[in-house]
């Protein structure tokens, strides 16, 4: 466990160095190259892209259709704006271009659409830009890398708002420090020249900060002042360290690690539309959620995406039969039993309550703080279906008998403790 | 109307030692440990300010730096290809064999955690032992043998088959003789294995040896009607049972099946008054004769001349010619002559049983129930049960062991056991060949040249005839967690079996032949051999029809036995007993079932000397002195003595199975196999030939005993049967204790609240309760209850949930004491009747520990439990004080992160046991009986996700769940058809401490006694 701790906390170190030298370098980047100017807007183009073409294109790669990067390059763009909005025409018209791709990708029709010219040219901004951008994923581990490699890397993520934090601390520190180390400095050279030229101490007139703010000082009663300087500091480093224990004691807000395989939710649940609970099998009928086995995955990726790098890693988990040690995100305590199907099934909770735009997060994030302040709200919010289940006829007859409609689960004994610590 | 009866539950207690009086004052049993923490020179206790400062700013910065612990990186581990059957955080239940019980295996996530008693079994009908409940942690044992060793050192598998079938065909082709040593074979497969090796190595024998085995009823069987075999006892239909020191609710034979049928014919209600009467006769204090309700001191010398007068009075009464009469028995009085009456009076629905392992005695004894007329009622002879026994083949084989080139042991350690030990040792070592498919490296196979680990039972294939036609089927919940192999396909390795591919040996499909051939051969009804394998295998037993039960003719004369048994009986005697839970030893490193009080006299972790108060005056001896005990070639070095109420005068009681050396962790208490001697052809357990010599020092016992001391309250009832007819609220009518108002009711601190919902309770009837203690493993493994050791007992620091009361009061001169003084008075200890009471968190609805808990961590919740909220609470104990019953326990330590407890709990491998469902609770917190609230709230979920009302007996605690006696009932109040409503209303039932008004959720049944005397003082009082 030290020895974890000690290892753990020099990546940390060398994270942050590395981030910093990595900050320098962005922003000297950006200095030294002027951002690149396009007229239409990347952007729009992006969300355009993402929400209509991602299902059959990518920009670096093949998908059902051809990769789109440099389009732009091989083809004119009156042709493309045409060609997007009305493929089958084209083709059918004989436009040679048309019916080459048309049979080189399979004589897989593409959907027609209805863009107007504005939002095709901010589509293929976007291109562009991605396609100068190059493949994202190059600089990740390398295709077809070893599983153990993957789980090697989870260690060395923590969370980024503390190493901001830090960086700050040492900064102000730095600061405060050659502050005072300025101010001395000042009166040094002040005490210089009144001894080389008394007559200037005398012409210099006697300031607040002499006559008023340095006999109340020392008129101070030593043993309140000191107490009253201890306490601030003290109620100033409380407040950090109350911050700063909540992450270490596991209330991990925010946390996104980076996970041996870069799984998008974004792409899956949001793009994709896949029911959560394709993956998350159990979520209904058990305690755990469970992350799938990679043979769920496979399902679908022995047909899409056989040559990206992220794919591969999976595909070589699944041949040698080594599963993925993904980084769990949501860690309750040990004390505090939480059960899925309890909050899906039965309390018709959505996932999303919980676990927050799971479907635009193409890194997860924990979205709620997990903290039992946070549970008891819901408990205290939520109704209970008494009308739908059976096992609550004699809760819903006695609410009826008493003219009320609803209960709220913390009306249902849900505030108590062995409710969920036992 | 008051019980007259005077309860205690020690001698320290009945005698009010100062030592006594002062550790019951006492809430914890010592002073906090400041001394010990503060006991350097700076750290004295007399600090002053500035040590306080000092103190107090060392303690922020720990606090600070034990904050810096970052929370880990955690990691989330799918499986490559789920299996279909497995639900992550879902249990999965398979059914298997214990040995002879039928049990259902719950695993989570592929790992077993948890044994129950499989309800489909016709005979252990679910229920299950202490040992069952404790074996689940066997196959996480870090000593048990993980690879195959050769020299004591690890080697190949490939290797060691290799070398082992190399030695055997040479020592078989030059004539050298080859022994297959092993224990009671109840497998026919294994038979069959068996069968095959000695055809592979035509100079090999199989040698049936069992260190505790029942071979006196089996060849008394064999005289008297020409089966060698042991009877189906069916206890249920008896309707008077006399037993003549066997023991078998504890450890005779199938105590599983017996608790639950005698159970059932022990619990009168108020419609049929009628219970079976139970006469036990024995010389140390037996769980069974705690149950007795005559229970008469009988020294096992006398038992032949008991059981010759007990035949002379039935066959007096039944015309037939008298034995030659053996001197009158001081002690039994005309008690026997009572018992006969009662027999007579029952012919046909009565039981004699004897745990003699003499033949002629039991050959008497089958006599007596053939006058009675019991066989085809009672004792089932035609559907007999596997039971436990060596055969001459042993003492052969003892005898020429200095001749057998090669020796293989299968499931047994003679070396520790047999009563030969040391001399089989000295010649294991000059054998050409010594292999043992030991489980640990235990006495026996650390002798050995080849060690070839053999599987745990679950991790292994198995089919068991339990009793005729009753078949259990053993399958594996978990792959071998080490690189061991069951014995059964080492075996069928070394004999060359056709089977074998890449030397491997698939035991399952030979198991399925065997079963085809056997079993399915005999099965009707089913489409296929599969259709039946499935289902048998589903339901872990398969039962094909009774055979009819007759009662055959009883070829012994009684009058021939009669030189043949032994009637002189002048000499001090040992007696050779088991351990519930702990057996003849093979579980010797389970701390779980050390850590079980003894049932009677609540020790743990040790055996000891019973004997009696007025032996233990005469010889100078008292509680906690140590003994030496010899027969002259072994001796006993530094045995404690423990005065056991009860025990017969000139006995003297050990118990076998502890003292391992080797294998284990510790060697718990002192062996006491090599007094076990052999009388008329069998092993005999009780001896004169010893002797009791005082010895240096003193021995502090780890007994559990008088910890919880009620100091003389109403706290168990009482009535006779005779009572009870007259009166069925006889001893449990209102006790107008307590403060009350001017109306008579109650005063009360508390308000009243409406249970709306759920309203959770539990009922133990006394009646049906035997103590065996099954439900005390039961609750540790469901609830995660931590091993503390010895030392920690006596600090009465021990953390069970439930433990189980064990109340004396005692008979003199026909009456039965009052009143403390009268102890003094007596020199006789030896009539003692027993009461057991399991107590645990009586969930109070008017709880005093909540109300004392400064910060709200134990609380009451809407469905009536008393929660402990682990996480909240701060350790100010003040709950535990508060608690009349005495039932919270405080986690001194962190038991699962300290290596001072090196039991299963602090080790990776027996972390694996742990139910997940449950918190481990950390050092400094309080922790008690939850009710079993992650199986209501498991109950309470899939009723709900089924959109339907929780069922009556869906839900079930841990201790309900294991019990052998069906004594405890769990349910919800609310419903008015429940259970545990209808329990509750019955008119035995009554609270604990009712005067005190705290309204328990927990009620007791009065404990009613077959006996012809009035119990309660006074019946015609109200």
């Amino acid at each position: 466990m030290i020895q974890m701790n000690k290892r753990y906390r020099l990546e940390m170190f060398k994270n942050a160095i590395r981030k910093m030298v990595g900050t320098t370098l962005t922003v000297g980047l950006l200095i030294s190259n002027a951002v690149p100017a396009f007229a239409q807007d990347a952007a729009n183009g992006k969300n355009l892209f993402e929400g209509n073409c991602t299902s059959c294109h990518g920009v670096h790669e093949k998908l059902i259709g051809p990769a789109l990067s440099g389009v732009s390059d091989r083809r004119e763009e009156a042709w493309l704006l045409k060609w997007i909005n009305n493929s089958q025409g084209m083709i059918k018209a004989g436009d040679p271009i048309a019916v080459k791709l048309f049979n080189d990708n399979g004589k897989q029709s593409m959907n027609s659409f209805n863009f107007s010219d504005a939002e095709l040219k901010d589509i293929l901004a976007y291109i562009k830009e991605e396609t100068a951008k190059g493949p994202a994923t190059a600089s990740a581990a390398p295709a077809g890398g070893e599983v153990s490699s993957m789980s090697v890397a989870n260690n060395t993520q923590g969370m980024d708002n503390d190493q901001t934090m830090m960086i700050l601390g040492v900064l102000a520190v730095i600061l405060v420090l050659s502050s005072i180390l300025l101010w001395r400095i000042n009166g040094v050279l002040q005490k210089l020249i009144w001894a080389k030229f008394p007559e200037k101490k005398e012409e210099e007139e006697p300031s607040w900060y002499n006559t008023k703010f340095i006999p109340w000082v020392r008129g101070l009663n030593p043993t309140i002042a000191i107490m009253v300087i201890v306490t601030g500091f003290g109620l100033a480093f409380g407040g950090w360290f109350f911050k700063y224990a909540n992450t270490e004691i596991g209330v991990q807000q925010g946390y996104a690690p980076t996970q041996p395989i870069n799984f998008s939710h974004e792409l899956h649940a949001g793009q994709m539309k896949i029911d959560c609970q394709y993956c998350h099998s159990t979520a209904d009928v058990s305690k755990q959620a469970s992350v799938p086995p990679v043979s769920t995955c496979m399902n679908c990726h022995n047909f899409f995406k056989q040559d990206s790098p992220e794919i591969q890693k999976l595909k070589t988990a699944y041949e040698t039969k080594q599963p993925i040690k993904w980084v769990r995100i949501h860690n309750l305590p040990d004390h505090a039993y939480f059960n899925h199907s309890q909050h899906v099934s039965v309390g018709k909770v959505e996932c999303q309550t919980c676990h927050g735009p799971i479907e635009t997060m193409a890194k997860v994030s924990q979205h709620a703080s997990l903290q039992m302040g946070w549970c008891v709200n819901c408990h205290r919010e939520s109704k209970v279906d008494v009308e739908n289940n059976d096992y609550y006829e004699q809760l819903h007859a006695d609410l009826k008998e008493r003219g009320k409609r609803s209960i709220s689960v913390a009306h249902n004994g849900g505030l108590e403790c062995g409710k969920c610590h036992y | 109307m008051e019980n007259k009866t005077k309860y205690w539950k020690g001698i320290e207690e009945l005698e009010r030692t100062p030592e006594f009086v002062q550790l019951s004052k006492n809430e914890f049993a010592e002073g906090l440990p400041l001394d010990e923490v503060l006991n350097e020179s700076d750290l004295d206790l007399s600090s002053n300010r500035r040590d306080f400062l000092k103190f107090f700013g060392f303690s922020v910065s720990a606090v600070a730096l034990a904050a810096c612990n970052k929370a880990p990186v955690k990691n989330v581990i799918p499986y490559v290809i789920k299996p279909e059957e497995v639900t992550p955080g879902v249990p999965n239940y398979y059914a298997s064999t214990f040995g002879n019980i039928p049990v259902v295996v719950k695993t989570r996530e592929g790992r077993p955690i948890k044994l129950e008693g499989n309800e489909k079994s016709s005979l252990t009908q679910g229920g299950l032992n202490a040992a069952g409940q404790a074996s689940v942690l066997s196959l996480y044992d870090s000593h048990r043998l993980p690879v195959a060793l050769k020299e004591g050192k690890t080697a190949k598998w490939a290797d060691v088959d290799k070398e082992v079938m190399a030695k055997l065909e040479s020592i078989n082709s030059k004539g050298g003789q080859i022994r297959l040593v092993s224990g009671q074979i109840n497998s026919p497969a294994t038979r069959q294995i068996i069968a095959e090796f000695k055809a592979s190595y035509p100079t090999a024998k199989h040698v049936v040896y069992e260190p505790v085995n029942y071979d006196g009823i089996i060849l008394a069987n064999e005289m008297s009607f020409g089966k060698a075999v042991v009877p189906t006892y069916q206890f249920g239909k008896a309707d008077v049972i006399v037993s003549f020191g066997a023991d078998f609710l504890g450890t005779w034979l199938n105590t599983v099946h017996y608790t639950k049928e005698y159970s059932k014919n022990r619990v009168p209600g108020a419609d049929s008054p009628k219970m079976s009467r139970h006469y036990q006769f024995e010389a140390n204090m037996s769980l069974t004769g705690t149950n007795a309700d005559y229970r008469f001191p009988l020294r096992p010398s006398q038992e032949g001349a008991a059981l010759m007068s007990l035949y002379n009075a039935i066959a007096k009464a039944s015309g037939l010619t008298q034995l030659p009469t053996p001197a009158k028995l001081e002690v039994v009085g005309n008690n026997i002559e009572k018992a006969a009456k009662d027999l007579l009076a029952a012919k046909g629905k009565s039981l004699v049983v004897s745990g003699s392992n003499d033949p002629y005695i039991q050959s008497l004894v089958n006599q007596i129930n053939s006058v009675l007329g019991n066989y085809g009622q009672t004792i089932d002879i035609d559907n007999y049960y596997y039971a436990k026994q060596g055969d001459q083949s042993w003492s052969e084989f003892a005898a020429e062991a200095s001749k057998v080139a090669a020796v293989i042991f299968y499931g047994v350690n003679p070396v520790y056991d047999a009563a030969n030990g040391t001399a089989l040792a000295e010649n294991i070592k000059k054998m050409e060949l010594s292999v043992s498919l030991a489980y640990y490296s235990d006495e026996t196979a650390s002798l050995c040249q080849y060690v070839a680990p053999d599987n745990h039972w679950l991790e292994s294939w198995d089919l068991t005839e339990i009793s005729k036609g009753h078949y259990g089927f053993t399958q594996p919940t978990i792959s071998p967690v080490f690189e061991t192999r069951q014995a059964q396909a080492t075996l069928a390795i070394w004999s060359k079996n056709a089977a074998i591919k890449n030397n491997e040996f698939n035991y399952y499909d030979y198991i399925r032949e065997v079963a085809k051939n056997t079993v399915y051969a005999q099965a009707s009804g089913f489409a296929s051999f599969d259709a039946w394998w499935n289902q048998a295998l589903h339901d872990g037993v398969y039962e094909l029809p009774m055979a009819a039960s007759n009662a055959p003719a009883n070829n012994v004369l009684a009058n021939d036995l009669v030189a043949k048994i032994n009637t002189k009986a002048d000499q001090p005697e040992l007696i050779l007993y088991t351990k519930v839970g702990l057996n003849d030893g093979k579980d010797g490193n389970n701390p779980w079932l050390h850590e079980m009080p003894d049932p009677v006299s609540k020790v743990c972790w040790d055996n000891y000397l019973a004997i009696s108060k007025y032996d233990a005056a005469e010889m100078k001896l008292e509680q906690g002195d140590v003994v030496n005990v010899s027969n002259g070639a072994y001796t006993i070095e530094k045995l404690p003595v423990m005065i056991q109420p009860g025990q017969a005068r000139m006995t003297f009681a050990i118990a076998l199975g502890f003292g391992r050396s080797a294998g284990v962790k510790e060697a718990v208490g002192k062996n006491a196999f090599p007094f076990v001697g052999t009388s008329n052809g069998t092993l005999s357990y009780t001896t004169t030939n010893f002797k009791i010599e005082k010895a240096e020092g003193s021995y502090e016992l780890a007994q559990t005993q008088t910890h919880h001391s009620i100091e003389g309250r109403d706290i168990v009832r009482e009535a006779s049967l005779g009572d009870y007819k007259k009166n069925a609220k006889a001893a449990n009518e209102d006790h107008h204790g307590g403060l009350r108002k001017p109306d008579g009711k109650m005063y009360d601190l508390w308000k009243e609240f409406d249970y709306k919902g759920h309203k959770w309770g539990l009922a133990v009837d006394m009646n049906a309760c035997t103590g065996c203690s099954a439900c005390v493993i039961s609750c540790s493994i469901e609830n995660n209850v931590p091993v503390v050791g010895r030392d920690e007992v006596r600090r009465r620091r021990e953390m069970h949930w439930i433990r189980i009361d064990r109340y004396y009061s005692f008979q003199h001169e026909g009456t039965y004491a009052t009143k403390e003084d009268e102890y003094n008075h007596m020199d006789d200890h030896q009539n003692v009747r027993v009461i057991h009471q399991a107590m645990m968190c009586q969930h109070c609805d008017h709880a005093p520990c909540e109300t004392v808990c400064p910060v709200l961590a134990t609380t009451h919740s809407n469905e009536g439990l008393n929660q402990m909220t682990y996480n909240r609470c701060i350790g100010t104990k003040y709950c535990a004080n508060n608690c009349p019953y005495k039932v919270r326990r405080f986690n001194w330590f962190r038991y699962n992160d300290n290596d001072n407890f090196n039991y299963y709990f602090n080790n990776d491998l027996g972390k694996m046991v742990i139910n997940p469902d449950v918190t481990v609770r950390t050092r400094g917190v309080m922790e008690k009986c939850s009710m079993c609230v992650q199986r209501i709230q498991a109950g309470k979920l899939s009723a709900k996700l089924e959109g339907r009302k929780v069922q009556d007996g869906d839900i079930k605690t841990a201790c309900q769940q294991s019990c052998p006696a069906n004594a405890i009932v769990f349910g919800d109040m609310n419903d008015p058809e429940s259970a545990i409503s209808k329990a509750f209303a019955k008119e035995r039932a009554y609270s604990v401490l009712e005067e005190i008004n705290v309204q328990p959720s927990v009620r007791y049944m009065t404990k009613i006694r077959n006996v012809e005397e009035s119990i309660v003082e006074n019946a015609a009082h109200h």
